[in-house]
């Protein structure tokens, strides 16, 4: 009964052991292990940050407690937050796109083991990297308190019930979002979208404009730490896992009430979808296809005549309109696109917090504006990165069968390469230079800051967008059921440690470089120091940087894709 | 199992909402009863008054303020006690001070009889640090410091109106108190203490003592010095 019900499963659970399986020799090897190097690298300084963390928390405990639990109430709110949104994307994917559907639901499969089996497939590609992420973390916390050997046990099924409530609830959402859409693509969808874009600039004008309270003193600080830090709401899962976590970790009494309200939270949800699914379904997949069909192929065929061929050759203009065309036209790409505007959003709105920073005392202040700088910039980094996992990471994929058809254009794979990345690192670069700039007005930068800021966006753009190119290249597979699974891949996650690996590499100079802009602007502050000269320096490295890591990275990928045609 | 695949889901689906529910209702319940206290707070200053079974044996006048949003409890207080035939006014002074993340920063509790001064403070928010002393004319005669796990809070619940909440640790340990000394503490009312004005009792000690071997440390050997 069982195994027919995770009937589904079977041909992944099977290309996930055939992966495996075979004797791997040479430079597969030697790639496996840069990997896990990487990932253990990763892991080593999670499980040391929040170590230390919590040694500073304890440092930190004659002027306020925050305990393991509050630190680990936040992280697991951001998780929840971020995990829904991962979760949906990974659901619309693999309930309404996947190119298996078509056969799945004309064959005589139950729909218990259509919904088992989508569901278990989104919760592993969306859970298993939060997850691995989330651990090191957990045992630093119950090494430092010296949790008993039952915490490492228990705690990891509890976060696994964790992490399936938001599978759970994006299934749900996301069918309940295809039955509104409107059956047609035409003035509607276009009004809706103008709605959006309005609110969206309406909202980043009050982000510019609003004033906010400042920040008078240490103790309203703390308040901050409170509001960021204690998301104290009963009815949030976050809340029960971090009680939960508590209890486990100081070894009280059983958080019984929290644990049944975890369990039967999953167990409604996930019941609740099955039924929902089950009488929407085919109506909500009906509703995407007839959205879908209406794919408009009129109009003008060639929008970028404008440019001169001395400019742009034909090949790459070909090239480029068929590359608009095709991202205007996906529909889960455009899904992540306001997924990953909306976040960013919230995070700049909630940096308007730092804006207070000239009352915080001058003895204080400079630390503190370098700080958020920094973080400003890191944060912005991650951003990229997002971006480059979710747009440029799978573009060359994303070609799928079509892939042949571009190797026998006059273009060859080196210029397609080029072609691919001068597509993204100009959209890319414009969206990470206003996110940048936006978080320095929103935290109330002096405007030398700005400028340094988007300058460094400009420069690590390139860096990550040249990664993510090299790696989509490198792990190409053109044989996907639904374009979201590509994302959630052995090769994002290899993407995702060359990333964070960059993006600390290149804060290296970053940090100096705004270091040096906010020193200058410091009254009569290290006066005698050239700053000019260090500042040329900083950026000569990250520079070199990132032109160096995006031939590299690019190369390889370049490589890897003729070997595959030899 | 696929036939029934439906029933089964709603089965499953009105099972778990009915254990969300009454496992939501006793979370809310448990946060509410027991870890606040009983002794509600109000913004500004207000009148207590103390009874026990012989009237009305003391007065207080606490204040509670907020100042750069931090809360702040300031109480005067004046017990009528009867110790070995003797009747004694002892007036006391509380203070209390929260952080901006409403946690008991630091508190400090004094009274003085005769010539004999009770001090009692804490500081740190977790574990909070507790020091007990006596003195009598500059002589030390009984001190005690304990470290209990924190922090307290004081939390608001809307109106102007706060209640103190404390750990779970500090609830098991009041909750060891026997009932019978429970019900030889005076309890606190808030502006109804009419009777006050015209019956101003004295609060009997003896009863009390009689259990202080209950206690640990034996806090109330220095009223011995009384006599």
């Amino acid at each position: 009964m069982i195994r027919e019900l995770f009937l589904l499963l079977k041909p992944r659970m099977y290309a996930f052991k055939n992966r495996w399986r075979g004797t791997r020799r040479g430079r597969a090897v030697f790639q496996d292990l840069i990997a896990v190097t990487l990932l253990a690298i990763l892991l080593g300084s999670i499980f040391q940050g929040s170590y230390e963390a919590l040694q500073y928390l304890d440092r930190f405990r004659s002027l306020a407690y925050l305990s393991a639990s509050h630190l680990f109430s936040v992280v697991a709110l951001g998780l929840f937050v971020m995990s829904f949104l991962s979760n949906a994307v990974l659901a619309l994917g693999s309930l309404y796109l996947s190119h298996d559907l078509d056969l799945l639901l004309s064959s005589p499969v139950h729909f218990l083991q259509l919904f088992v089996g989508r569901l278990v497939q989104t919760f592993v590609l969306s859970s298993w990297m939060p997850f691995l992420f989330l651990f090191p973390m957990l045992v630093g916390f119950g090494l430092y308190e010296q949790a008993p050997w039952y915490y490492y046990i228990i705690l990891p099924l509890f976060v696994g019930l964790f992490l399936l409530i938001p599978t759970a609830l994006s299934f749900i959402v996301v069918t309940s979002a295809l039955l509104v859409l409107p059956k047609k693509r035409g003035r509607k969808g276009r009004y809706v979208f103008f709605i959006l874009l309005g609110v969206t600039g309406y909202l980043i004008a009050g982000l510019i404009k609003v004033e906010v309270r400042h920040l008078t003193s240490a103790e309203q600080f703390l308040r901050l730490i409170q509001i960021v830090s204690l998301p104290n709401a009963h009815w949030l899962p976050s809340y029960w896992l971090s009680e939960i976590l508590e209890r486990l970790l100081y070894q009280r009494e059983i958080a019984l009430h929290e644990v049944v309200l975890l369990l039967s939270t999953t167990l409604w949800l996930l019941s609740l979808a099955y039924l929902f699914l089950d009488r929407y379904y085919r109506r909500a997949l009906q509703r995407l296809e007839s959205f879908r069909s209406e794919v408009v192929l009129s109009g003008r065929s060639r929008f970028l005549e404008f440019i001169p061929s001395s400019i742009l050759p034909t090949a790459q203009r070909a090239f480029l309109e068929k590359d608009i065309r095709l991202l205007v036209r996906d529909f889960a790409q455009l899904i992540q696109l306001v997924i990953l505007c909306a976040l960013s959003w919230v995070y700049l709105y909630n940096l308007r917090i730092f804006k207070g920073l000239e009352t915080v005392p001058v003895s204080v202040r400079f630390g503190w504006e370098h700080f958020v700088a920094i973080t400003n910039i890191t944060i912005g980094a991650f951003l990229i990165t997002a971006i480059g996992l979710r747009f440029v990471y799978p573009s060359l994929s994303l070609e799928g069968r079509a892939y042949w058809n571009l190797l026998s254009s006059p273009l060859g794979i080196p210029r397609l390469l080029k072609m691919k990345f001068w597509f993204w690192y100009p959209p890319v670069c414009f969206i990470a230079c206003c996110f940048f700039a936006l978080g320095s007005v929103a935290m109330g930068a002096p405007f030398k800051i700005l400028l340094s800021s988007v300058f460094a966006a400009a420069i690590i753009t390139y860096g990550i967008v040249g990664i993510a190119l090299g790696c989509g290249a490198y792990f190409a597979n053109f044989e996907w059921e639904h374009p979201t699974e590509l994302i959630g891949s052995f090769g994002g996650l290899i993407f995702i440690l060359l990333s964070i690996s960059f993006i600390s590499l290149c804060c290296l100079p970053s940090t100096l470089f705004v270091y040096l802009q906010v020193r200058s602007l410091q009254p009569d502050q290290f006066a005698n120091w050239s700053n000019g000269e260090l500042s040329l320096v900083s950026v000569v490295i990250l520079v070199s940087l990132c032109v160096l890591t995006t031939r590299v990275g690019v190369r390889i990928g370049e490589k890897e894709l003729l070997r595959r045609m030899s | 199992m696929f036939k029934h695949a439906r029933f089964f889901a709603l089965f499953v689906f009105f099972f778990s909402s009915v254990s969300f529910a009454s496992a939501y209702y006793f979370l809310e319940k448990e946060q509410t009863d027991s870890e606040l206290s009983d002794f509600p707070l109000v913004l500004g200053k207000q009148r207590y008054f103390f009874g026990s079974d012989a009237g009305c044996v003391g007065e207080a006048t606490v204040t509670v303020g907020l100042e750069n949003e931090r809360p702040s409890i300031e109480a005067e207080m004046n017990f009528r006690v009867k110790l070995f035939e003797k009747k004694l006014e002892i007036p006391a002074e509380f203070t209390a001070h929260f952080n901006a993340l409403n946690q008991l920063g630091g508190s400090f509790f004094s009274m003085k009889f005769a010539d004999v001064v009770v001090v009692f403070g804490t500081t740190n928010i977790s574990p909070i640090r507790l020091s007990l002393q006596v003195r009598k004319s500059e002589s030390l005669l009984f001190k005690k410091e304990l470290s209990l796990p924190g922090p307290v809070e004081i939390r608001h619940q809307g109106g102007g109106l706060y209640e103190l909440a404390f750990p779970e640790s500090v609830q098991t340990l009041s909750g060891r108190v026997p009932p019978v000394l429970e019900g030889l503490l005076p309890a606190v009312e808030r502006n109804t203490g009419s009777n006050c004005v015209e019956s101003r009792e004295y609060w009997d000690l003896a009863p009390l003592l009689e259990y202080e071997k209950l206690l640990p440390a034996n806090p109330f050997r220095f009223l011995g010095e009384l006599e």
